[in-house]
């Protein structure tokens, strides 16, 4: 009989366990530190930015506007405050997202542009800046899908019974996903086209 | 003669292409593809190569440098070369290859990916958060720029890569990484009972529960339960065996066991665990006898460059 109670203790844990408080837990913090990732990310970026504007501006008679771009989009992108409590906050991920987005499409353009500027290519020091910019795309492009993926892994929990009413009671609420929607415009390269003038 | 029998001939082609999507081609032949066009991830292998660029000697005396070379310092290098990346970048092949196979050391995570698309004339280095520091992405690239592609141009891929990887090394050495434990394999049995502890003491308290509930029968059930977990968790059969049976024997010795019964109880006991943690162990194996530490993180660190 003493048995039963144990083992019925032992049930009632795993029942307790199997609402879903322990895993919210651990699942929200790797959202978190995705978060955390795809930020510092973003900050090498926005880093790496005025190095790349300075090298370009000792080219003589450099297109300016796409200079201009550049600059302009990271003012914009680092004025938003990026902080780990962006996650819960669906607008301003939202305003982050587009900011971060345009400094990407200004960026590219400018790696397109410089083609035409052979001094440029050439140069060894801003081939390596290339390289650099390279490599944090990439790591951002990472930390973004691991950021996503944490994300739904976390909103799909949240969302399902029994956890629901464990999230509800907790006050866990879903976080702010990347939206895909204008996600595809802006990642589009933009398109050269070496014969036409210039608007 | 010209209608039926060009007819024929493109019956004859359309005929071969349908079958060319239904069979899995040769290895070596060509890449399998994944229904979205993208290069299937193969499977994990020191130095894979596709495209038969490599010769026997040439792609055995790759392996043995990097064996060699995770012998030395523990630091897990693969190459990969396969024809084409399209549609997707090199860079995203390489990362999804680093991400399947999370090369480097467990509790160091230092591994790295020399991918080579032959056809697309390119080469993308992916380096594993832990070596980010030892191989910048300049670093990465200065290696690809200065050793591999030079070559590559003049149509020798091996020395292109055999140099490269000279270079890696070097850069690799610089960095303070922790020695590889003396005889890494075997390094598990020095803790055994350490590892195995935690399993058999949760293994022994339900085998005494549901021995109290079901008799020998019960004991039975939680050693073979403990054996199955332990084995899965170690991908070992023998280590799973052992947590198995001790539970199993701990529980009876717990209560009071009658002497007939343990007999058939023992033989049960060692045969079911060993039966499944055997699925467990395959887990481990991957291409020639190689298996991947699992420690390695790619974030995206590295670069790449065309010839």
């Amino acid at each position: 009989m003493r048995a039963m109670r144990i083992l019925l203790a032992a049930l009632l844990a795993g029942v307790l366990a199997g609402c879903g408080y322990n895993e919210i837990q651990s699942k929200d913090e790797a959202v978190k530190s995705a978060w955390a990732e795809v930020l510092s990310q973003y900050q090498r970026r926005a880093d790496l930015i005025p190095n790349i504007v300075n090298t370009v501006k000792g080219e003589a008679n450099f297109e300016q506007e796409t200079l201009t771009r550049v600059i302009e989009a990271r003012a914009k992108a680092t004025s938003i405050q990026a902080t780990p409590e962006l996650v819960n906050n669906t607008e301003a991920m939202a305003r982050f997202q587009q900011a971060q987005g345009e400094l990407s499409s200004a960026l590219s353009r400018l790696m397109v542009v410089v083609e035409r500027y052979p001094d440029l290519k050439a140069n060894q020091g801003f081939q390596d800046l290339r390289t650099q910019l390279e490599g944090t795309e990439n790591r951002i492009t990472v930390a973004r899908n691991r950021f996503i993926k944490a994300t739904q892994d976390y909103n799909v929990l949240v969302r399902q019974f029994p956890v629901n009413l464990t999230a509800m009671v907790f006050g866990y609420k879903e976080k702010a996903q990347f939206a895909v929607e204008n996600e595809a415009a802006i990642q589009k390269p933009p398109t050269v086209d070496f014969g036409a003038p210039k608007k | 003669m010209t209608g039926a029998h060009a007819l024929g001939r493109r019956a004859a082609a359309w005929l071969l292409l349908a079958l060319s999507t239904l069979l899995p081609l040769p290895a070596g032949a060509a890449d399998a593809r994944l229904p979205d066009g993208t290069l299937a991830v193969p499977p994990l292998a020191r130095v894979t190569d596709t495209t038969g660029t490599l010769d026997a000697g040439q792609k055995q005396a790759l392996e043995a440098k990097l064996a060699a070379f995770e012998k030395a310092r523990g630091t897990q290098i693969a190459v990969v070369m396969v024809g084409s990346t399209q549609p997707e970048p090199i860079s995203d092949f390489a990362q999804r290859v680093g991400e399947a196979w999370k090369i480097g050391r467990h509790e160091v995570g230092d591994g790295m990916l020399l991918v080579v698309a032959k056809d697309d004339r390119r080469v993308w280095i992916a380096v594993a958060k832990t070596l980010e520091g030892a191989v910048p992405d300049l670093a990465a690239a200065r290696v690809i720029r200065e050793q591999i592609t030079p070559r590559f141009r003049q149509g020798d891929f091996a020395g292109g890569l055999t140099t490269g990887l000279d270079s890696i090394f070097r850069l690799v050495e610089g960095e303070g990484l922790p020695e590889p434990r003396a005889g890494d394999a075997a390094g598990g049995e020095q803790d055994l009972f350490a590892m195995l502890a935690p399993f058999v003491i949760f293994g022994v308290v339900v085998a005494v529960l549901l021995r109290r509930v079901f008799g020998v029968k019960g004991a039975l059930l939680g050693g073979a339960g403990t054996g199955t977990m332990a084995g899965w968790v170690f991908s070992s059969l023998s280590l799973g065996l052992i947590a198995g049976v001790a539970a199993f024997f701990f529980a009876l010795a717990a209560g009071t066991g009658g002497g007939g019964r343990v007999l058939g109880g023992r033989r049960g006991g060692v045969f079911v665990p060993g039966g499944w943690s055997g699925g467990g162990g395959s887990r481990g194996g991957g291409g020639g006898g190689w298996s991947s530490g699992g420690g390695g993180n790619f974030g995206g660190g590295g670069a790449g460059g065309s010839w």
